[in-house]
């Protein structure tokens, strides 16, 4: 358990709509923690790229970021990458088990999922 | 959104192109320049095809719809698709759905269900992808195909929401909960969302945080009696499972793949390899955490040997029965302890709190026994498990030649079969019927006694031999529904075992003896290191022998020897060794 706070949201899934969700959060005034899992080590890339443009060009372009680290840092969004929540949902405690275990988070909300 | 997989017959998942990982294994297939088949004519399919196609890879798609995209985009507009990939040197294979893809020497071969046979050197699998809900099975969030919400995104749960393509959103329009797939969706339907979702946000927020403070203000873990959230989980789970595997829930899903594209191939419905497939996902997610996991949070939260398991321990209360309960605590169990001493019990209050069923009473009444079989069904609902810890030995009295044969005998007799025996058939008897319903086990405790001399006293020897066959026994009575097995443990550090009232011996403790000469006895027979053993390290045996875990023994005594029995000649060997 790495952190009781009331004030924490859990996002999980960090491609567009989780992403999303984390700036509107921050939009709409909260404060507390925000945190995106995702299962990927390199989450929050524009997926629909990787089978149009980046696949007929050649060379090795990666698909490009959905958001930059200086703006979920300006943000206070933390990602933690390579963390799914395989580990489940449990409502009555509010908590987002990961499929690292022992890191249960625990906040008021887990949201949306695109993996 | 995890990409529909095409397993091959050698049990290879083909590579889609949904992550990073994907694209590169494409880009190496384009740079090696071999010919590319695609299994799959929708969006991904053709946009693969085309990229690959503009670098003169030489590509084939296989699609089951007689034109691509149909369902989508009618019969005119997929003509025209379908053409606009041919003039671009697209081959296709349509109307046609892949049936097997095995592996070949150069490549795979694929098979199609109109008969006909394709090589391919390499291959890639665009047929759609899933919504990852697997994990929420069993939180109490509705799902169907994706995460059920309202317009706004609400699930049935209050502060969860869901977004993107996995979540199956209530469209005033259509009337009904639908999914979109498409990029688009997330930045255009929810870019509009976020302030007003907010407000909703801290709405909750304040809600869950008043209730957190003035309902549980001291709760740290969530107490054991389930809920009716419990209830209403666990009867999620079984629901959902059995209508996904029942006729009508397998034609509704199928109905859903048809409604959102081609018909799934008959392959990806029913190979072995998909079904371990799906079993691993859902093995994977365990729904929901038990208290005890968050108890003791250190030991394996995911998948434990107990989790909704219900089980009694008798004589619970000190030694080898409190190892048990704690550690099937760890493992996910719900326990109830028996015991007879009133302050071991105070001492289990303080340690556990209302997290375990305290009962008081003797192993040897009746009464007490129904007592407790009332309190676990009123608490718990059901019992999973029996467990028999209890035992008093014969505190060390001298060997029968040096007894005179006066009553005492007989009365030391009475007293330790009483309880090491008699206690476990009457268990058995009165907990019969609820382990009936659940398909239960019962663990019994032996010991090394009953199988070599000086295990114990004589009588004690007598009763844990008389357990064993009790065991043998039960087994065969109770089965096919209940299953009956024992544990035979040696020696037991900190053991609790007390010698017979009749003879004034109950606070004459095995423990009594000294540990120095009880483990050097030990230590120069013995070939295992822990001495004398805790009993926590005898309980994962009980927990695997109480679990669903074991389907396959019944009537056996695990003989938790340490090695003793493995002795022909009693050399020195093992003092030696570790410098004793």
């Amino acid at each position: 358990m790495s952190s009781i706070d009331e004030d924490t949201i859990v996002i999980v899934g960090a491609s567009a709509a989780g992403l999303a969700a984390a700036d509107g959060l921050r939009e709409g005034g909260h404060t507390g923690r925000i945190v995106v899992l995702d299962t990927e080590t390199e989450p929050g890339y524009d997926r629909p790229m990787l089978s149009k443009s980046l696949l007929a060009a050649k060379g090795d372009a990666q698909p490009t970021r959905l958001r930059t680290p200086e703006h979920l840092d300006g943000k206070n969004i933390e990602v933690l990458a390579g963390h799914g929540a395989a580990g489940g949902v449990d409502i009555d405690r509010r908590l987002v088990v990961t499929n690292w275990g022992g890191e249960a988070l625990r906040g008021s909300t887990s949201s949306s999922r695109r993996e | 959104m995890t990409a529909r997989p095409i397993v091959t017959a050698g049990g290879v998942a083909l590579p889609s192109l949904r992550t990073r990982a994907d694209l590169d294994t494409a880009r190496a297939v384009a740079v090696e320049g071999k010919p590319v088949t695609l299994i799959g004519a929708g969006f991904i399919g053709l946009e693969v095809a085309a990229a690959l196609r503009s670098r003169t890879v030489d590509v084939t798609v296989i699609g089951a719809c007689a034109l691509p995209l149909e369902p989508f985009v009618g019969s005119e507009i997929a003509e025209w698709l379908r053409d606009l990939h041919l003039a671009r040197g697209v081959r296709m294979e349509l109307g046609a759905a892949t049936t097997t893809v095995t592996e070949a020497n150069t490549g795979y071969d694929i098979v199609l269900d109109n008969g006909r046979e394709l090589h391919a050197e390499a291959v890639l699998a665009g047929i759609g992808s899933d919504p990852v809900t697997d994990w929420l099975i069993g939180s109490g969030i509705e799902l169907d195909g994706g995460v059920v919400t309202d317009a706004a995104g609400r699930t049935n749960v209050p502060g969860v929401w869901a977004a993107g393509d996995v979540a199956a959103t209530y469209d005033a329009r259509a009337g009904r909960h639908r999914r979109f797939e498409h990029w688009t969706m997330p930045s255009s339907r929810d870019a509009r969302r976020p302030p007003d979702r907010s407000q909703h946000l801290r709405a909750v927020h304040r809600c869950a945080v008043r209730v957190d403070r003035t309902v549980r203000p001291h709760c740290t873990h969530a107490r054991r009696t389930p809920t009716r959230r419990h209830r209403y989980r666990r009867r999620r789970i079984s629901d959902h499972r059995r209508f996904r595997h029942s006729a009508r829930g397998r034609r509704r899903i199928a109905r859903r793949h048809d409604l959102r594209s081609c018909p799934r191939p008959p392959h990806i419905q029913e190979t072995a390899a998909r079904r371990r497939h799906t079993r691993r996902r859902l093995g994977a997610a365990t729904p929901g955490l038990t208290s005890s996991q968050l108890f003791y949070p250190d030991r394996n939260p995911i998948m434990q040997m107990l989790d909704d398991h219900v089980a009694l321990i008798l004589g619970g209360g000190s030694g080898l029965g409190l190892g048990i309960a704690r550690h099937f605590l760890g493992e996910g169990a719900q326990i109830a302890i028996f015991e007879i001493s009133e302050s071991k019990l105070l001492d289990l209050k303080a340690e556990f709190g209302d997290d375990v069923l305290l009962l008081q009473g003797d192993v040897t009444s009746i009464d007490d026994l129904e007592a407790a079989r009332a309190a676990v069904v009123d608490r718990f609902g059901r019992l999973d498990a029996l467990i028999g810890a209890q035992g008093i030995f014969d505190g060390n009295i001298p060997p029968l030649r040096d007894i005179p044969p006066t009553e005492r005998i007989e009365k030391v007799f009475d007293e330790v079969l009483h309880v090491d025996v008699l206690g476990y058939i009457l268990a058995a008897r009165v907990f019969l019927e609820e382990l009936e319903k659940t398909d239960g086990a019962i663990v019994f405790t032996s010991s090394t006694a009953a199988y070599a001399a000086d295990g114990g006293g004589l009588f004690y020897t007598a009763a844990k031999g008389a357990v064993r066959s009790v065991i043998n026994q039960l087994a065969f009575e109770f089965a096919p529904k209940v299953r009956v097995n024992g544990v035979a443990p040696s020696g037991i550090a900190n053991s609790q075992l007390q010698g017979p009232r009749a003879l004034g011996l109950e606070n004459n403790k095995q423990s009594d003896i000294p540990v120095e000469d009880f483990t050097n006895q030990f230590l120069s027979l013995t070939l295992t290191p822990t001495l004398p053993t805790p009993p926590e390290e005898y309980a994962p045996l009980y927990a695997y022998l109480a679990s669903r875990n074991n389907t396959t023994m019944t009537g056996q005594t695990i003989i938790a020897d340490q090695g003793l029995f493995n002795r022909a000649v009693i050399s020195n060997g093992v003092a030696d060794r570790v410098g004793k």
